[in-house]
């Protein structure tokens, strides 16, 4: 398929992602500041560090607090990756590649496109509430289309590509913050609110019940296996992981691709990585470096991704302009 | 007299009825001269009676939220407020039925033979300007004469594959033609479009009317873009557009999506090893078949403008050793343009040697001196128009003209005379559209669309534009004009 399609609906599941875990994000976090005990202030500034644009919040906003934050994340329209800048980002390039698409899909995107810009102009703190939810709505329908609707072929496994790789990131990024943010220090742990936050943080990827199911008794070494090392639950990394990696392998299965290249040998390494950890050895050697290495290795997967199948060098003396493509806005 | 029924609508209120229906001045498409309607109207006549006002205007309401919902939009060059706008839609559809239709189409088929044979002759032995049936001049010193393209034979020798030729009906109900669009026609989609959502809006009434489908519309196109590849295998074919922010991009998504081809920007595309490629996921594809939608200036920096970046450097050197078609072939604009078209009748006596089927409108050629005079001195009867314009742009329509207005083409006549052509005022039809009180008269005309491959199809009826702003006689989208479903009835 076109380079140029590959790519653009590749960001479109990056950027429908995006918006559906910032809007949990945001819907967890406004529950937990509810719960919290009266003399602990409301954590709101993990949420931007969650997103890793922090400089820039503080630059516009200077305090973190629940309105500055929550207008920041769902409404705020000059921030790259706001709720409503995703989805007029999926938007955009779903205008570009609208072809590709049934028409499900596309109506889809643009009625909530549509519906989001208007409620914007009327937001007021009830309505957070609602465009929470319907962002993720929006997002599972959205995923439901592409799975019913439109063939298993290229186009579908750059999507896959595109929305595990981003959850992927989005999970270890959320585990990262909200483990060093809210537990700086060993006494905290087995305190009511420890437990409330590893509630908040299986929360954030609607796994609190799915762990509980599997491991009953909620201890930070079962959730950081959960969210990470788990195979079946659809947010924990290695599932990502899985999930990317067998679109990857579809894709180069098709004729005329080269294969093994530079992005399944990078994903591949992933892979072994995680299949072969262990939560309590994660621990020892660090958390936050494990992570850190992890998030490295993702964005090399990206990039990889990028030179293999978006920007193939022309051959010698053809000569040809660049298009113009999508690019990550922060970070 | 006209049967007005009190029946009441399914949602109760005040059936619609055509009283005090009174068109302006012209033929009018549904009622005969003595308000009773006509043969073919009669059965839609009498279906519209039994709607309810308001159960018609929320068919309307929906129809046009439902173009909203899946982006039917078109983008307004100059208009920064609302960039996308969905083309009012008129839920009342214009019929032509089965014995004129037939006759229509034998016109057209015609045409576009002649106008084919035109561009061919004129880019190879121009037997037609030494036989000096036209003025070289016309030709030779058009804007839209390629030089690029002298000696060059198009795949199939075809060069107008795809025409869209603006039709109206004068005071006596006759049709003729207004425009031959032969350089990238626009609005197909909004023929299927249109169908789509009135099987939608009134499925009841459609159901009994008998009306051809249109459907079949793309398959046809494909057809006809297979048959130009210059490879045996299965041809890959792609439509090339501007892009996102062109007004018909739109048009360009649906049919590439409906053919199943690839939509591709120039800058997806180059040239390799003598060929054109597409920048695929698995490197370079060849391409065999290009329905382009961008301009012939813009097609290939090398060749035409050179500060062009929605174009392909090398593309034309590719096509001119017939390793791609290009659909519609460059240099067609050569046959499309306002001052040529006054010489159509006598080309089509040329190249086929029979008599016009279809009549042009009469025209003023400004470039020749008794004709200018005749236009100056009649600026408030006739319509002026800008040789190379297009879109309802650069008009002039005298009788709803300022004294100002008439100065300033008078100004602008004297100084570019070539660039001008003048028309009587015609009295096009009207036909009754739905407005907020019920039905009124409004200004119609209709492009039908003809494609040229192995053999020339018309797409039955075609688009029907409609000048929804009371006694306009504008159709364009782009001047607030709308458009309603055209059933051709077997």
């Amino acid at each position: 398929m076109l380079s140029r399609t590959a790519n653009a609906i590749y960001w479109i599941a990056r950027y429908l992602e995006r918006a559906e875990n910032a809007a949990r994000f945001i819907d967890v976090n406004c529950n937990l500041s509810l719960d919290l005990p009266p003399w602990t202030p409301p954590q709101w500034l993990p949420l931007v560090m969650t997103t890793g644009d922090d400089r820039w919040f503080m630059k516009k906003y200077k305090q973190a607090n629940e309105e500055n934050v929550v207008s920041f994340l769902l409404f705020d329209a000059e921030y790259g990756n706001s709720v409503i800048s995703c989805i007029e980002r999926v938007r955009e390039l779903a205008l570009t590649v609208r072809e590709v698409f049934s028409l499900e899909i596309f109506e889809a995107i643009n009625s909530f496109h549509l519906q989001l810009k208007s409620a914007r102009k009327q937001a007021r703190k009830e309505a957070t509430d609602r465009w929470l939810g319907e962002t993720r709505r929006f997002s599972h329908h959205l995923s439901g289309c592409m799975n019913a609707t439109m063939t298993h072929d290229e186009a579908w496994h750059f999507f896959q590509l595109g929305a595990y790789l981003e959850r992927a990131e989005k999970t270890s990024r959320i585990i990262d913050v909200k483990y060093f943010y809210l537990l700086p220090s060993p006494e905290y742990v087995d305190s009511a609110l420890d437990n409330l936050h590893y509630y908040s943080l299986l929360n954030s990827t609607s796994g609190l019940e799915m762990y509980l199911r599997k491991w009953g008794l909620v201890n930070p070494l079962n959730v950081i296996d959960f969210l990470i090392l788990e195979r079946s639950f659809p947010r924990a990394v290695l599932f990502c992981v899985l999930r990317a990696m067998e679109s990857l392998q579809a894709i180069t299965g098709m004729p005329g691709m080269s294969s093994p290249n530079q992005a399944e040998q990078r994903l591949g390494l992933i892979h072994d990585d995680l299949n072969s950890a262990k939560a309590d050895a994660i621990i020892a050697k660090g958390l936050h470096e494990f992570i850190d290495h992890l998030q490295l290795a993702i964005n090399d997967v990206h990039s990889s991704i990028h030179g293999c199948f978006f920007d193939i060098p022309l051959p010698e003396g053809t000569d040809g302009t660049r298009p113009a493509e999508p690019r990550d806005s922060a970070h | 007299m006209r049967g007005t029924l009190f029946f009441q609508g399914s949602k109760g209120g005040f059936p619609v009825a055509f009283e005090g229906y009174q068109p302006p001045g012209c033929y009018d498409e549904m009622f005969a001269a003595d308000g009773s309607p006509r043969a073919d109207w009669g059965d839609l006549h009498r279906r519209l009676e039994l709607f309810a006002r308001e159960e018609l205007l929320t068919k309307k309401a929906a129809a046009e939220a439902a173009m909203v919902r899946m982006g039917i939009t078109f983008n307004v060059y100059g208009d920064e407020g609302g960039t996308e706008k969905i083309i009012p839609f008129d839920i009342v559809p214009r019929l032509i039925g089965a014995s004129e239709w037939a006759s229509l189409e034998s016109g057209l088929v015609q045409r576009v033979q002649a106008l084919n044979a035109f561009v061919a002759d004129v880019y190879g032995d121009q037997k037609i300007l030494k036989d000096r049936v036209i003025p070289s001049e016309l030709v030779l010193r058009s804007p839209h004469f390629l030089k690029a393209c002298v000696g060059l034979r198009p795949p199939q020798d075809i060069w107008c594959h795809i025409s869209g030729i603006d039709i109206v009906r004068d005071g006596d109900g006759r049709f003729r033609v207004l425009e031959d669009n032969l350089r990238c026609p626009s609005g197909v989609s909004y023929v299927l479009k249109n169908r789509f959502i009135m099987k939608k809006t009134l499925p009841h009434v459609f159901q009994d009317m008998r009306v051809v489908p249109v459907d079949d519309y793309p398959v046809k196109l494909l057809e006809m873009l297979a048959y130009l590849s210059p490879r045996a295998e299965r041809p890959v074919a792609v439509l090339l557009t501007p892009g996102r922010y062109n007004s018909a991009y739109f048009e360009h998504c649906f049919l590439a999506q409906k053919m199943g081809i690839g939509l591709v920007e120039g800058s997806d595309l180059v040239v390799h090893g003598g060929e054109v490629c597409m920048r695929t996921t698995s490197g370079l594809e060849r391409v065999d078949v290009i329905y382009r939608r961008i301009d012939d200036e813009f097609l290939d920096p090398q060749v035409f403008r050179s500060d062009s970046l929605l174009g392909v450097a090398g593309l034309f050197e590719v096509y001119r050793r017939g390793k791609v078609a290009l659909v519609n072939a460059p240099g067609v604009g050569v046959a499309d343009n306002k001052a040529l078209y006054a010489y159509v009748p006598e080309i089509i006596k040329y190249y086929t040697g029979a008599e016009p089927i279809l009549p042009n409108v009469e025209t003023f050629l400004a470039r020749y001196k008794k004709q200018r005079q005749h236009i100056l001195e009649n600026l408030h009867k006739l319509v002026v128009k800008e040789v190379s314009g297009s879109g309802g742009y650069g008009m002039l329509i005298g009788p709803h003209s300022t004294a100002g207005q008439r100065e300033e083409f008078a100004r602008k006549i004297e100084q570019h005379p070539e660039s001008y052509i003048a028309q009587p005022t015609l009295a096009i039809s009207s036909a009754p559209s739905l407005v907020d009180g019920g039905f009124e008269p409004r200004h119609v005309d209709l492009r039908p669309f003809v494609l040229y491959g192995k053999g020339i199809y018309v797409l039955p009826g075609g688009l029907t534009r409609v000048a929804l702003k009371k006694g306009s006689l504008v159709v364009n989208s782009s001047q607030g004009g709308g458009v309603k479903d055209t059933w051709v009835l077997s």
